[in-house]
Parts: C-alpha cells; sequence; structure tokens
C-alpha cells in the first residue's frame, strides 16, 4: 500500500492546511484554512433520516463536555454491509475549527464486517464541532457531525 | 531515549467463526504537534519537528484488513478500536509506524 504522508492525507479527503514559515527561524504560524468539500452528502434532518442517509449518515459518540483535550475519544459507528462491491471504503475525522483540524482516516476493507472505528484525539479549548466523512464504493461521501466542548486544551 | 515498546491487542475471550469483533490496539508513544501559543495572542506556532506516529496497518493472514493514516492530533499513547471479520483461525498482525521511521510490531493468534 502506498505510503501517506499528512499532506497527501489533507488532499485526499479535499481540505487545505496553510503553513506559513516565518524566515529561517522554527517557528511558523499555523492557520487552519480548511473547509470541507462541497460535494458531500448530508443528511437533511439528522434526527430522521430518510432512505439512503439511514445507512450513509456516520453516528459520532462524543463526550458533551471533555476536560483534558489531550485525549478526547471519538467513536463512529455506521450500519452499513461490508461486501465485496458494495462496502464503507474509509471514514476520516476533521474538526474544522482546531489548529491541526485533520486528525486521522481509517479505510476498512470487506473483512471489516461492520463499519465502526475509535480513537483518542487531540482537541484545542472551546466548542468544536467533530465531522466524519465516510466514502461508500457505490453512494458516495457522506458527512456526520457532533459537538462538544472542551476544557483544557490539548494541542 | 525512551525503550522501544510493541502494540497491546486485546480481544474478546470467546472468538466464533463469522464473529465480527473489536480489535483494541494501543502503542505507548510519547508523540508531540510541536505547536505552542504565539505570545500573547492566542494563535499557535510550530516551535519544533512534529513527532508521532502516522501510520497503523492490521494484516490477518497476511493480507491488509485495514490501515490507519494520522497526523500529529491523535493523541499520545493511542488507543485503537477497529473492527474485523473472523471467518478463519489465523494471526493478527499490528505495525505502528511514526513519522521518524520507526516501526512497531505485534502480533495475536485468534482460535475458534
Amino acid at each position: 500500500m502506498m505510503n501517506v504522508n499528512r499532506r497527501d492525507f489533507i488532499q485526499r479527503v479535499g481540505l487545505g492546511v496553510f503553513t506559513v514559515t516565518l524566515g529561517s527561524m522554527a517557528l511558523s504560524r499555523v492557520a487552519s484554512a480548511v473547509t470541507l468539500p462541497n460535494d458531500l452528502n448530508r443528511a437533511k434532518d439528522k434526527y430522521n433520516l430518510q432512505g439512503l442517509e439511514k445507512q450513509h449518515t456516520p453516528q459520532l459518540k462524543v463526550p458533551l463536555v471533555a476536560e483534558d483535550g489531550r485525549v478526547v475519544p471519538v467513536e463512529m459507528t455506521l450500519d452499513h454491509p461490508m461486501e465485496e462491491d458494495h462496502y464503507i471504503e474509509s471514514v476520516t475525522f476533521v474538526v474544522i475549527d482546531d489548529p491541526l483540524a485533520a486528525k486521522c482516516q481509517y479505510n476498512f476493507t470487506p473483512q471489516s464486517g461492520k463499519p465502526f472505528f475509535k480513537f483518542q484525539s487531540r482537541m484545542d479549548a472551546g466548542t468544536k464541532t467533530v465531522s466524519a466523512i465516510v466514502v461508500c464504493s457505490k453512494h458516495g461521501r457522506w458527512v456526520g457531525d457532533a459537538q462538544m466542548r472542551i476544557v483544557g486544551g490539548g494541542c | 531515549m525512551a525503550r522501544k515498546t510493541s502494540p497491546k491487542i486485546k480481544l474478546v475471550k470467546r472468538i466464533k467463526k463469522g464473529d465480527v469483533i473489536e480489535v483494541q490496539v494501543s502503542q505507548k508513544f510519547e508523540s508531540k504537534t510541536g505547536l505552542g501559543l504565539f505570545p500573547d495572542s492566542e494563535e499557535f506556532l510550530r516551535k519544533e519537528p512534529a513527532v508521532y506516529l502516522n501510520e497503523m496497518k492490521a494484516y490477518y493472514n497476511g493480507k491488509v484488513i485495514g490501515s490507519m493514516s494520522m497526523s500529529s492530533a491523535v493523541s499520545a499513547n493511542p488507543r485503537i478500536s477497529f473492527p474485523l471479520q473472523v471467518d478463519e483461525p489465523g494471526t493478527l498482525k499490528v505495525v505502528f509506524t511514526s513519522n521518524t521511521g520507526e516501526t512497531f510490531e505485534s502480533t495475536k493468534d485468534i482460535k475458534f
């Protein structure tokens, strides 16, 4: 499998992170000018999913308030088949207004059996929207999100 | 330099053919984002190079069954859970790679 560095990873989900280096000093300004791609499918009403939305809108489980931004648990589940010709290929986690917006991406295979994934993220203090972007091999890219508040920043 | 440790793999005790199990993996690794706050502001600066695990790959009987790309925004000493449908006995292998080129790997046998 191809080695993916951070830049490739961000480009793959259609995002851009902009970093400006200040002179020869080791300091650089980190500006997360990040937006989600326009072509993502999103449920019209996440509390009343209809049709394809039911199988493709990622369900995110995050704490309402996290005291420690260094270790924020994030969990994604989805009720979607994992067959050779129809499965969830990947999930990518992004927090748009965070200094480190792109968190991680997990690539499933049909042998995953069920699309779920858990990890722990670093996030800066404040109110955050965590977005999970899933890619279905037949029905394209879908996004789901959840809001939370971080008390102590972890960047 | 810290001692190099292998990933820990945790599975449910009883596994039957066809089960979709949750594989819990943890790896000791003191990652750092390299960011710091700009003096007298709330803006972040890159102060030093980031050090972090940037990839995790999981194999079952030699075949890739999942892979993960990470930025430095994944927590230090990461704990990750992912699914695996077990249709035959075999060996699960997990390999972490850091952005400095270090690798950490571990295996666990799955029997019915």
